[in-house]
């Protein structure tokens, strides 16, 4: 008797409240399906691994904590010669591909299952942000592409500053361990909640 | 009662009331007042006792600097002790209560201290409660604890949110007022970020409190004019009701916002108040300063007022505090509330400067004005009982004179507010030239303008406010062309402090707030206490919630004075955060009741929920700890059914906590040889290993298994508790270590579920629900076996690995895909009569088993305590093998690991018991070692325990003692010394 594992694909946050406090200060919507792979360069490989993802993927990856996208790709540099990369519903499969591509330059983990990730948008999400992260999410101090390993409510997370848009206004993913999405929900909606936050699941 | 209301706007909206209750009594104030502005508008002058004699006071000062005017706010939950009312917005329903009085405000049992006041002074304390020794702590301690304290708190759970938040700006403006102002206006013009913290309501300090004119405009306005353009600034935050109350190391800085402080309880998602922490690269210190009072006889007895303090109830609250307002001034200053008095109609029966000149503009303004001027004299004493009726004024020729008054506006000059120059460690410098500490020493890229930095003209403010303000906006990148100074006219800022009135008759008070009097600084300097710090703690001087603010320089000036020293010489103390109180609620944030702390949940938490599961918290994961079938209320028997299950057949467990390391690298095996005690590197592809890693010192640090994928690629699993530490630890030995070695290393502990499957049916199981995706027979995957696999189309790994002692795999599924697992395996081993089950009973059987878990790795146990001795290997270097050759390390003597089961079967025993030798009494000389961990054990029917024993496996047989005196269980208990390895010793099962 086989059953599927994978049967039931379920949000990170259900059964959590969709809305808190009126308005739509804050908007978040649930990233689902991401492919998530850790690529640490092995010693004196760093070039050879960033021209081989450049090639690939047509984005560079950076030096430093910036983020760089091109189409469903994204590689965000985290520490010193490793990078996050990203890709659109390419499943654990993405993972093994950077293996075949990187071969043995580099170092793969995936971790697409680690992470749950909230975008972050709203005319109020900056003074959200304010009470979550202790760093500065100034427009001028971190910006379009910025990235930061930072603790949110004693939580570890991750924060990546995307585009603005007319329509959303700035918009930020926040990254979390998967274990504390409850904890990590409950922050962002507590802080969010005198502005007016809903959430979406893409 | 006579209305103290004068005619005017002021600062508040008269057009509209506000009703509120003091002590139950309703009155109406207007927005815009404080509850104090209110009550002296309503002539209610005593507002509450004092803390040691019950002395009636009443409002002394207009700002947060306030001794006396303590009230109880708002009722039930919110009640809210100590408040001061100076500080406290008006707002409608408010409801305040005087404190420190019973059976009321106005007639107080408690007064009768003042009567016994020669006993109870300076020292009394010390002096007293030293004899009989054991009187200590059961007669004076509790006498002395609930005489203490000063207002009650509510004892409910505050009903109210706090949160934190975090700023960054290029300036921090400390202070509102005009130096504050003109600072802000320089910095945010320029462009730079910047934020100003006033901790008032309303935006302009002093401006509000007297009349000047800037620009051809009133002060008042000027203020709001430069207030509005600041607003309207896009990097520049406006935050009043915010007071800066420390400076921190890195340019940071602790604020308190009081969001909803004044609202009668605060909106929907609204924080009571907001704690921030602001990083700022330049600091304007723009506090302004506070004025000092003068020591003269009743100088407490409510009526008496500081002068500043006069004007800024009559100018921008419009309100006298009496009808007739006597002064006492040292100083030019103190001429000013003069003069607003009675341009605001109000009688000011007598002017007292002690000076015996001074300038000819006040003196013709004076007598313009037809004031009584005495020069050359002082207030000696006040007359009245609840409040001043009258002064006793004696003139330059020593005649004593009565004065009819119902108030007096004291004026002893200004004092810079220091303490945020101090929070560091900077000492202040005296000034002879304002008779007061000025800020030297300043913090790292802070600088203090204005009266904070004894300039106290208001064109100096404005110059060094707006200069500051430049300079600070300039070093962070923002130039600007400088401005003129507004226009403002001279005025006249001289004084000369006069520390003491001589040949008062009354008590005279130092520090109204905690009651100490001249005398008591006497005794003080006479006993020898003659340093600010030692003045400080003998006499409770500046103790109080305002922390000596007004009080503390007359304190430390009088025993200089009474030393024969001057203030300079005496030197003053460090003022230390918080500058005013924070409630300790805005400290703990959003992090308390059950969001103390995050919690982490299992991928399997929803499933075991469904499952009528119950859960502990055990550091930061919540985790099944049982799956109790309808009816079983005892918790013993659903362990025992679980734990049997398993040992009989199958169960599952999440094991999904455990800390999972991803270790790859072409040095990943030496990297991990220098890492554990035990030889890694021979570790075959395809197996896994029980692994043990020491701390630097020798103790053992962390255990668990390593399974090796591919040459270069390991998977370290660690205890659940260390998870973090662990790799902490590994990212120190590879970046500081060993940096040549070529190692990567990632946490997947949150990518992957896993679940142990266990029992001897957990093969049929695996087959049942792997299929064809792994072959999971003995031959393919022996003992400590692994595989990385494809399962339904993702990745999945297989460890045969063991912690129950059974038959046992654990299965690694990507996280997402964790609750389908768990779902598929119950399903898969229905047939089998599988049952989950939880942490009870996995520490049931791995205590069985004779597994070290937490209890025992508890950060002082050796390899060899553990009876993991020969795992050290001594072909090879490793992190702590050194020191784990200490000889205190290797003695034979050392409390090691053993197992234990009570004699008679039927008694349970309890972690935490001392082991002794039979008949030994029960002292520290002869503990031979503990209990760590205790069960009770399904299969052996009785309850077994791990622990310590000195001697340890040698002992193997003996009866002892177990002493356990505090959990309430038995104190004594006869134990015997057994195997620690209570089930299945030869691990036939794990292999079969």
């Amino acid at each position: 008797m086989h059953v599927d594992p994978m049967g039931v694909a379920t949000s990170a946050f259900g059964g959590l409240p969709t809305a808190i406090g009126s308005g739509r200060g804050v908007i978040a919507t649930e990233r689902q399906g991401l492919a998530i792979a850790r690529i640490a360069a092995r010693q004196g490989y760093a070039a050879e691994v960033m021209e081989l993802l450049q090639a690939k993927f047509g984005v560079e990856p950076r030096v430093g904590p910036r983020c760089g996208s091109l189409d469903d790709i994204a590689i965000a540099g985290i520490s010193p010669n490793t990078w996050i990369a990203t890709r659109e519903s390419a499943g654990n499969a993405f993972a093994a591909s950077l293996h075949s591509l990187l071969g043995n330059c580099a170092s793969i983990a995936d971790l697409s299952d680690a992470y749950v990730i909230l975008r972050l948008a709203g005319p109020r999400v900056r003074e959200t942000l304010a009470k979550l992260v202790p760093i500065d999410i100034h427009p001028r101090s971190f910006q379009v592409g910025g990235v930061a390993q930072t603790a949110c409510g004693y939580m570890s997370v991750m924060l990546w500053r995307l585009e603005d848009t007319a329509e959303r206004g700035p918009t930020f993913d926040i990254w979390g361990g998967r274990s504390l999405a409850v904890s990590l929900h409950q922050a962002i909606g507590e802080a969010a909640a005198e502005f007016g936050f809903v959430r979406y699941t893409a | 009662m006579t209305s103290n209301r004068l005619d005017g706007e002021g600062a508040i909206r008269r057009d509209r009331a506000v009703s509120f209750t003091f002590d139950g009594k309703r009155y109406n104030g207007h927005p815009g007042d404080t509850l104090a502005s209110a009550l002296l508008a309503a002539g209610v002058r005593l507002v509450g006792r004092s803390f040691k004699y019950h002395r009636p006071r009443g409002i002394l000062t207009a700002g947060s600097e306030e001794p006396n005017a303590l009230v109880e706010l708002r009722t039930g939950a919110r009640r809210e002790p100590n408040t001061r009312a100076t500080v406290v917005e008006l707002f409608d329903g408010l409801e305040a209560r005087s404190q420190n009085c019973w059976p009321s405000l106005g007639f107080d049992v408690g007064a009768v201290n003042s009567l016994l006041s020669p006993v109870f002074v300076a020292g009394f304390y010390y002096k007293t409660f030293m004899w009989p020794a054991a009187f200590w702590e059961r007669v004076y301690e509790p006498a002395i604890r609930r005489a203490a304290g000063l207002g009650r708190a509510s004892i409910d759970a505050d009903p109210d949110r706090y949160e934190k938040a975090h700023a960054f700006c290029d300036v921090l403006v400390v202070g509102g007022g005009p130096a504050g102002l003109a600072a802000a206006l320089a910095a945010g013009r320029a462009g730079a970020r910047v934020i100003l913290c006033e901790e008032d309501f309303l935006l302009g300090g002093r401006l509000n409190g007297d009349r000047h004119d800037i620009d051809g405009k009133e002060g008042a306005l000027w203020a709001r004019q430069v207030a509005d353009e600041l607003a309207s600034l896009p990097e520049v935050r406006l935050m009043t009701r915010t007071t800066v109350f420390g400076v921190y190391d890195g340019n940071t800085f602790g604020a308190l916002e009081r969001v909803a402080d004044h609202l009668r309880e605060p909106g929907d998602h609204q924080p009571r108040q907001r704690m921030w922490k602001i990083v700022a690269r330049r600091t304007v210190l723009a506090a302004g300063a506070l004025e000092r009072p003068i020591v003269f006889g009743g100088n407490d007895r409510p009526g008496v007022m500081l002068a500043s303090a006069v004007r800024t109830y009559v100018n921008r609250f419009r309100v006298t505090p009496a009808q007739r307002t006597a002064v006492f001034t040292t100083c030019d200053d103190g001429w000013k509330t003069a003069f607003d008095l009675c341009d605001a109609h109000v009688e000011v029966p007598v002017v007292v400067d002690a000076r015996r000149e001074i300038s000819a503009a006040l003196e013709n303004r004076a007598s313009r004005l037809g004031l009584r001027v005495m020069l050359g004299a002082q207030v000696l004493d006040t007359r009245g009982r609840k409040g001043v009726a009258g002064i006793d004024v004696r003139d330059e020729r020593g005649r004593t004179i009565r004065i009819a008054t119902d108030a007096i506006a004291v004026a002893g000059g200004w004092n810079p507010n220091v303490a945020l120059s101090t929070h560091l460690g900077g000492r202040p410098r005296w000034s002879d030239a304002i008779g007061a500490y000025v800020p030297a020493d300043l913090p790292h890229r802070m600088v203090a303008v204005g009266a904070a930095a004894g300039d106290l003209s208001l064109a100096g403010a404005l110059h060094t406010g707006a200069e500051a303000g430049r300079d600070a906006a300039k070093t962070a990148g923002f130039d600007a062309p400088p401005e003129g100074p507004p226009c403002v006219a001279d005025e006249l800022v001289g004084g000369k402090p006069l520390w003491l009135v001589d040949g008062f008759r009354r008590k005279a008070f130092v520090d109204p707030q905690h009651d100490v009097t001249t005398d008591d600084i006497a005794i003080a300097a006479r006993e020898g206490f003659h340093s600010a710090e030692l003045l400080k703690r003998y006499t409770t001087l500046g103790m109080g919630t305002d922390q000596g603010k007004i009080s503390a320089l007359n304190g430390q000036a009088l025993v200089a004075t009474l030393t024969g020293r001057t203030p300079a010489d005496m030197g003053t103390i460090a003022s230390r955060p918080p500058y005013t109180p924070v409630a300790i609620g805005a400290l703990a944030g959003t992090h308390r009741g059950s969001h103390f702390r995050p919690l982490r949940l299992t991928p399997s938490h929803r499933w075991a929920e469904s499952r009528g599961a119950t859960f502990v918290d055990l550091g930061e994961w919540r985790r099944a700890k049982a799956f109790p079938l309808e009816g079983e209320r005892d918790w013993k028997r659903t362990l025992v059914r679980e734990v049997l299950s398993v040992r009989n057949g199958v169960g599952v467990c999440d094991v999904s906590t455990l800390g999972k390391i991803d270790v790859q690298g072409t040095d990943a095996a030496a990297f991990l040889d220098r890492i554990y005690a035990n030889a890694i590197a021979s570790l075959p592809v395809g197996k896994s290993r029980y692994g043990i890693m020491l701390r630097e010192d020798g103790i053992v640090f962390d255990d668990g298994t390593v399974a090796r994928f591919a040459h270069s690629h390991f998977v370290c699993s660690t205890t659940t508790a260390h998870a973090s530490r662990v790799l902490q630890h590994l990212e120190h030995a590879r970046q500081v270590l060993w940096p040549d070695l070529d190692v990567q290393l990632a946490s997947v502990s949150e990518q992957w579920a896993q679940f142990a499957v266990a029992g001897p049916r957990a093969r049929a199981l695996l087959e049942r629900l792997l299929g064809d995706s792994l072959d999971v027979s003995n031959a393919a995957l022996p003992y400590l076996a692994c595989a990385e696999f494809h399962w339904q189309g993702r990745p999945a790994r297989l460890f045969r690995i063991s912690f129950s002692g059974e038959l046992a795999y654990e299965l690694a599924v990507p996280a997402r895909s964790g609750d389908g697992a768990v779902r598929a395996i119950m399903a898969a081993g229905e047939p089998l009569g599988v049952v989950p089950y939880g942490m009870e009973a996995l520490g049931t059987m791995r205590i069985e088993k004779g597994h070290v878990a937490g209890a025992e790795l508890n950060g002082t146990t050796t390899a060899q305590d553990l009876g993991l001795g020969r795992m050290m290997s001594t072909q090879k270097d490793y992190i702590g093998r050194v020191l784990a050759g200490r000889p205190g390390l290797t003695a034979p003597d050392r409390p090691a690991l053993i197992g234990v089961k009570p004699s008679r079967p039927e008694v349970r025993l309890r972690a935490g018991a001392h082991f002794l030798r039979l008949g030994a009494q029960p002292s520290l000389a002869n503990d031979e070692g503990f209990i760590s961990s205790a069960t009770f054990s399904p299969i052996a029917g009785h309850w077994i325990g791990l622990g310590f024993l000195s001697g340890g496996r040698g002992r193997i047989g003996e009866r002892i003692r177990a002493h356990d005196p505090l959990s309430g269980g038995d104190v004594d208990l006869e134990v015997e010394v057994t195997n620690p390895v209570f089930y299945d010793p030869d691990g036939k099962r794990l292999r079969s």
